[in-house]
């Protein structure tokens, strides 16, 4: 009786452990948009792991992909300049979906910037995967890779 | 009588005797008397005023121009670019080499050791000495086509190289870009223009000479040091006592994170500011290996600076693959 109710306990004290990680990383993602619609790079780099993966790739018309590693600080300060030097940005993100949560949450979404920049009119589709893990008691973005087409 | 009137002339004439002329220091900068550089340099002079040294600066927007002057004794000594400095001091002068140092951890270990008194011989070449060096920060390609990113694609486009700087001449015909003579003055209209389509500057050129135009929305600034540039204070030796020359050296070292700070500040701006592609970062660094190998045997470098960056970089990163092969530089 005493096991039975020591096991009841441990797996509901997993399931509410799991439920808050899940409100976490739900809430993360959140902040995540909310910081590039702000643009807001303070906000973003609090976010994302110091030893984040950021895996970028480009797809280019009628030349082979680029493929980038850049580090979180890399990453950021590419928005930052972005930021700096175009006008009339707007993120739209859609079709998010969430995997395997209990080793941290895997989010694929898409997403469509719009911008103006150097007098050109700009337009970026992506897919983006993020990995969302629970880094010194916080959840955290430890993974981004994106594929992206502009034109 | 006659001994007194003669005194009183005396006293008369030394109240009117010249104080002793202040040493002409010339200053190249792009932007003229104003901005970061100059107010380095009139912390500079300040400083020299305190070890009891007077200096005069005068500023030049023309490098040419001022080695010129320096060359004819008009300027006492002359801050100038380290490639332009090699002519005078090939030591110091190489430092700006092509594939020299990777990082600027290593820029600063060589910083250090060129003010340390046993390399102060090494700093003199005839006429001249120099007298301090400050970075300026990495040499990187800025390109306006980002699906010109590896090595082999880049053969064939036209780079603007330096007129003064026959390494930048040689490197081009090795790697097999067209190159479009140019200098300071001109190279980044000609890339704005179209009239080139890569350059190599530092970051502290993108905002003033509006590199992001040339980079435009579809281009790249590639993050690899192909160099790292330097200003150099070079002056006539015998103008100058010794432990100026050492005060002076050791006042810019000691100056080095003010550089980096600017230099940092100036990267931080740069936008499409990428690592080479993950498949090209390999050969990226095999042709700085190799450009640099080329360009000593070419005789073009001096080689006591070659194995003391060599030493710099090891020091810094010692896992690298050179740093076990025997080999001077």
């Amino acid at each position: 009786m005493r096991y039975a109710l020591h096991v009841l306990l441990t797996l509901l004290g997993l399931s509410i452990s799991l439920a808050s990680y899940a409100d976490e990383y739900r809430e993360l993602l959140a902040r995540y948009q909310t910081a590039l619609n702000n643009e807001d790079d303070r906000a973003l780099s609090a976010m994302i792991a110091v030893d984040a993966t950021i895996q970028i790739r480009l797809q280019q018309e009628k030349q082979e992909d680029l493929q980038l590693t850049l580090s979180r600080d890399e990453f950021v300060q590419q928005l930052r300049a972005l930021w700096r030097f175009s006008e009339s940005q707007s993120y739209q993100q859609k079709n998010t979906r969430w995997h395997n949560f209990q080793q941290g949450a895997r989010v694929l979404l898409e997403q469509t910037e719009n911008y103006q920049l150097f007098g050109e009119r700009l337009v970026q589709k992506s897919e983006i995967a993020l990995q969302l893990s629970t880094v010194d008691g916080a959840a955290r973005i430890t993974s981004i890779r994106t594929t992206t087409q502009q034109w | 009588m006659k001994s007194f009137l003669c005194r009183c002339l005396i006293i008369v004439m030394a109240s009117f005797a010249q104080p002793a002329l202040a040493q002409k220091i010339c200053v190249f900068s792009l932007v003229g008397a104003q901005g970061e550089l100059w107010s380095l340099m009139t912390d500079f002079k300040l400083a020299a005023a305190g070890w009891g040294d007077e200096i005069a600066l005068r500023v030049f927007t023309d490098e040419r121009v001022a080695a010129e002057d320096l060359k004819a004794g008009l300027c006492d000594g002359l801050l100038m670019t380290g490639i332009k400095a090699r002519q005078f001091v090939s030591f110091s002068g190489s430092i700006d080499s092509i594939g020299g140092l990777h990082n600027y951890d290593s820029l600063r270990v060589l910083i250090e050791l060129a003010a340390h008194p046993s390399l102060a011989a090494s700093m003199r070449q005839g006429t001249y000495e120099t007298a301090g060096i400050v970075p300026l920060g990495a040499a990187y390609l800025f390109l306006n086509d980002r699906s010109v990113t590896s090595v082999e694609k880049i053969a064939g486009k036209r780079m603007a190289v330096f007129d003064n700087d026959r390494a930048q001449i040689l490197m081009a015909r090795r790697i097999g870009v067209l190159p479009e003579l140019s200098d300071v003055t001109n190279f980044s209209s000609k890339f704005n223009n179209g009239v080139v389509d890569i350059v190599a500057a530092p970051a502290a050129a993108y905002l003033p000479l509006e590199l992001y135009r040339g980079v435009g929305a579809h281009g790249i600034v590639v993050k690899m040091p192909t160099a790292q540039l330097t200003l150099q204070l070079v002056v006539r030796h015998e103008q100058f006592s010794a432990d100026f020359m050492a005060r002076s050296r050791r006042y810019f070292a000691d100056n080095v994170d003010r550089a980096m700070h600017i230099i940092h500040a100036a990267e931080d701006d740069i936008l499409f500011f990428y690592p080479p592609p993950d498949k090209d970062r390999q050969r990226y660094t095999e042709m700085m290996n190799d450009s640099r190998q080329f360009l000593i045997e070419q005789g073009v470098y001096n080689t006591d600076m070659m194995a003391w960056m060599k030493k710099a970089r090891c020091k810094v990163s010692p896992a690298r693959a050179e740093c076990g092969n025997g080999s001077p530089w």
